[in-house]
Parts: C-alpha cells; structure tokens; sequence
C-alpha cells in the first residue's frame, strides 16, 4: 500500500532553503548585471580562473550530495552503517573547503584580490558567503554522522536527519550555479 | 511570575522608538541610503554644511530611540530564560547581543551629529567622522548575529506549541537572516557596487531583512504574552 506523501524534513527549514534561495538568486542577477556592464573585463577574468578547480569542487559536493542521500534513505530503512556515508559526505566537504583554500592561496600568490576589479569582488564574496555555507553545513554533517546512530534516529530523530540533508543539497545546489556562472558562462 | 504587562509594554517601547529612529535616519539625517562613498571631502561637508540642522536633529532623535532596543532585548531574553534548563547561556548571549546592538544604533547618529556640530572646520576632519559613522553603522552585524543564532537555538530544540514565543519556522527564518547579515562587514573594502556602504547587499538587505525580522519576532512575542498572561 503506498504511504501517504509529505514533504522532507519540516516546514520551518523550507523558509530558510527558499530564503537562501532567494538571495542566491539576487547574488546571480547582480552577477548577470555588472557583467552586462563591463562584458571584456569579466571575459578575460574568468579566464583568470582555473576551471580544475571549480570541476573537482563540483565533483566533490555533487558527490557528498550522493552519500547523504543514501545515508538519509538507510535511516529511513533501517539500513546498515548511515554513519559511514556522512563520515564519506564529510570527507568530500573538506575536500572542497581544502581545495577552495588552495584556489583562493593561488589568486592572492598571483597579485588578484577582491579590490582587483568588479569580477573578482563578486567572486571571492559570493565563493566565501558559499564558503561558510558549506563550514556551517559540515558541522551539520558532524551532528548527523552521530545522531543517525540513536535508537530513535528513524522515528523522531528522522525529521533532524531530514533537514540537515536538505540543507547540504541546498549547498549544492547553490553551488552548482556559482561554478556555472564564474566559471563556465561565456 | 514575570509580569506580562511589563513585558508588553518593553516591546511596544521599541516598536515605537525603532520605527521613530527609521523615520529619523530616513528624513532627517537623509541617510536612507547612506550617500555615495566616492564623494569629495568637499561633497561630503558641503552637505553637512546644508543640513547642519537636520542632521543634528535626527542625531538627538536616534541617539535617543536606539536606547530602546535594551529594554526590548531584556524581553527576549526572558522569553528565552522560559524555555532553558539551568543557567540560560542562550538568553545571555542574546541579551549581550542585544546590548550591543542597541550601542551600535546609538554610535552612528552621534558621529553624523559630531559631523554637522562644526561643519565649518576642515573638510577632511568632517569626512573622517561621516566615513566613521557610515562602517560603523554597516559593520558592525556581527553583533545582531549572536542574538539571532541564541534566538534559533532556543527556538529548534521546543516542541512545536500553540502561540509560542520563538515557533520553529521562526527559527529558520532567524538562521536566514543571519546568513544575510553576514556580508556587512565587507564594506570596509569597496566603495562603489553591491558591496559599498550603500550598496544592495551591504545596505538595502540587511536594513529590510532586519526590519523585517525586527517586526515579526516583537508580533510573536506580543502573540505570546498575550497567551501567557491568560
């Protein structure tokens, strides 16, 4: 018998992923604007930045993404070990901060700060708001890698699991469209 | 038993004098939005010069209403002691928040008040005390961030409960703004685009999410004591 629909983790946290969504959007058109500006400035910044990076960073949350899904639907099951794929989510969310670390180390040993001009003040603001999305995500990981382990996990814990794994696709997400716009957009 | 009078009228006091120094910031000291960052010394004293009056009025009328933002932090506080177990480390932290927050409303006008005190004097000296007054009033976010990461703690680990005081979604709400008012203190680096003093994300965001969060949670705590006094 098919159980009743409903939505993922609780009403409350769906404010917080529209609101966040919201003002990713109006970072995006602001973007999309001072690029209708100065269209030859931001051409040949964006070439300035090494697209390795940003792909191995999508990898890296496209694929932390993948382990907290399985990891919530093994919750929801009763599955074996969801701890291991939040340690595995975790693992691939300090890969992108360490990469991240490294990217920006590169631009600043190169002379580019955010003062360089009106793409780079975008990008290193938006990619260190994105930033500290993703620290603040990876604590929430930290707290799920633990509490999916309480006897409760799939019962009343379920909707904290829930939320939590939506805030890190938001992350995601978000961040899918910042590698779009800095790095790909032509 | 906490007096839920006292309580109501604590709120009512900042309701009243937040949207009087709104009005003040706006009408007065012109400062909605804060001028241009590039303008000259001369640009900037000249209008100190204009408004000299103005300006030192709505400095008198701010620096006075910021001083109710305390009264109505001490509320949330409170309202948060309810819901904590022991020593209220949450409400604290809000109160301190809150307290700071009040300083950095009232810092502002005193330093454009300072600004168009003597608007004769060197234009230089003029400039620093208005560019003092403008990144304190856009750097300083940090502050109201303590208060709301306490308020979205409390407010997650309650069970959902008719007229609570911080509901859940209000939490997340909270956790939003808090997101937004991150990027204030970048002010300090551009002085022209979104991230300038006046600009969207330095300026415009943080002044309508937090009018908007400002409104909504005193309509709650209103909605809860009024419950509570039943």
């Amino acid at each position: 018998m098919a159980t009743p629909r409903r939505v993922p983790g609780e009403d409350g946290i769906w404010v917080l992923i529209c609101g966040d969504m919201f003002v990713f959007t109006l970072f995006f058109m602001t973007f999309l604007y001072y690029r209708g500006l100065e269209p030859a400035v931001f051409i040949t910044s964006q070439l300035k930045l090494n697209r390795g990076f940003g792909l191995a960073n999508t990898f890296l949350l496209l694929t932390s993404s993948l382990f907290v899904a399985a990891a919530t639907q093994r919750v929801r099951n009763g599955g074996a070990n969801p701890r291991w794929l939040f340690l595995a989510a975790m693992v691939c969310g300090f890969g992108f901060v360490g990469n991240k670390a490294v990217e920006y180390g590169e631009k600043f040993h190169a002379g580019i700060t955010l003062l360089t001009n009106d793409f780079f003040m975008l990008y290193f603001v938006f990619t260190g708001i994105h930033l500290m999305h993703v620290l603040i995500g990876l604590a929430v990981l930290a707290y799920l890698q633990k509490s999916c382990t309480k006897p409760n996990a799939a019962t009343t814990g379920l909707v904290w699991i829930e939320c939590g794994a939506l805030f890190w696709h938001l992350v995601d997400l978000l961040w899918v469209v910042l590698f779009a716009l800095f790095y790909l957009l032509r | 038993m906490i007096s839920t009078r006292a309580q109501t009228i604590m709120i009512w006091w900042g309701l009243v004098f937040i949207v009087i120094y709104g009005l003040s910031l706006g009408f007065l000291l012109k400062m909605i939005p804060l001028p241009s960052a590039r303008l000259s010394a001369a640009q900037v004293a000249a209008f100190y010069t204009a408004n000299s009056f103005n300006v030192r009025l709505g400095a008198t009328i701010c620096s006075y209403s910021s001083a109710f933002m305390v009264p109505l932090a001490v509320v949330v506080s409170v309202q948060m002691a309810r819901l904590e177990k022991g020593v209220p480390i949450w409400s604290i932290l809000q109160l301190a928040g809150g307290v700071m927050m009040s300083l950095f409303l009232v810092l502002p006008p005193i330093f454009w008040g300072v600004a168009a005190y003597t608007p004769t004097r060197a234009p230089e000296v003029t400039l620093i005390m208005h560019e003092l007054a403008n990144l304190t009033l856009t750097t300083t976010d940090q502050y109201y961030i303590f208060q709301m990461v306490a308020i979205a703690v409390i407010g997650l680990s309650q069970k959902p409960e008719p007229f609570a005081a911080f509901p859940r979604w209000f939490s997340y709400f909270t956790i939003w703004a808090a997101f937004m008012f991150e990027a204030g203190a970048i002010a300090f680096l551009p002085k022209s685009g979104p991230f300038a003093w006046n600009g969207l994300f330095v300026f415009w965001c943080p002044l309508t999410i937090f009018g908007a969060w400002f409104f909504t949670m005193s309509y709650m705590l209103l909605r809860a004591i009024k419950y509570q006094a039943r």
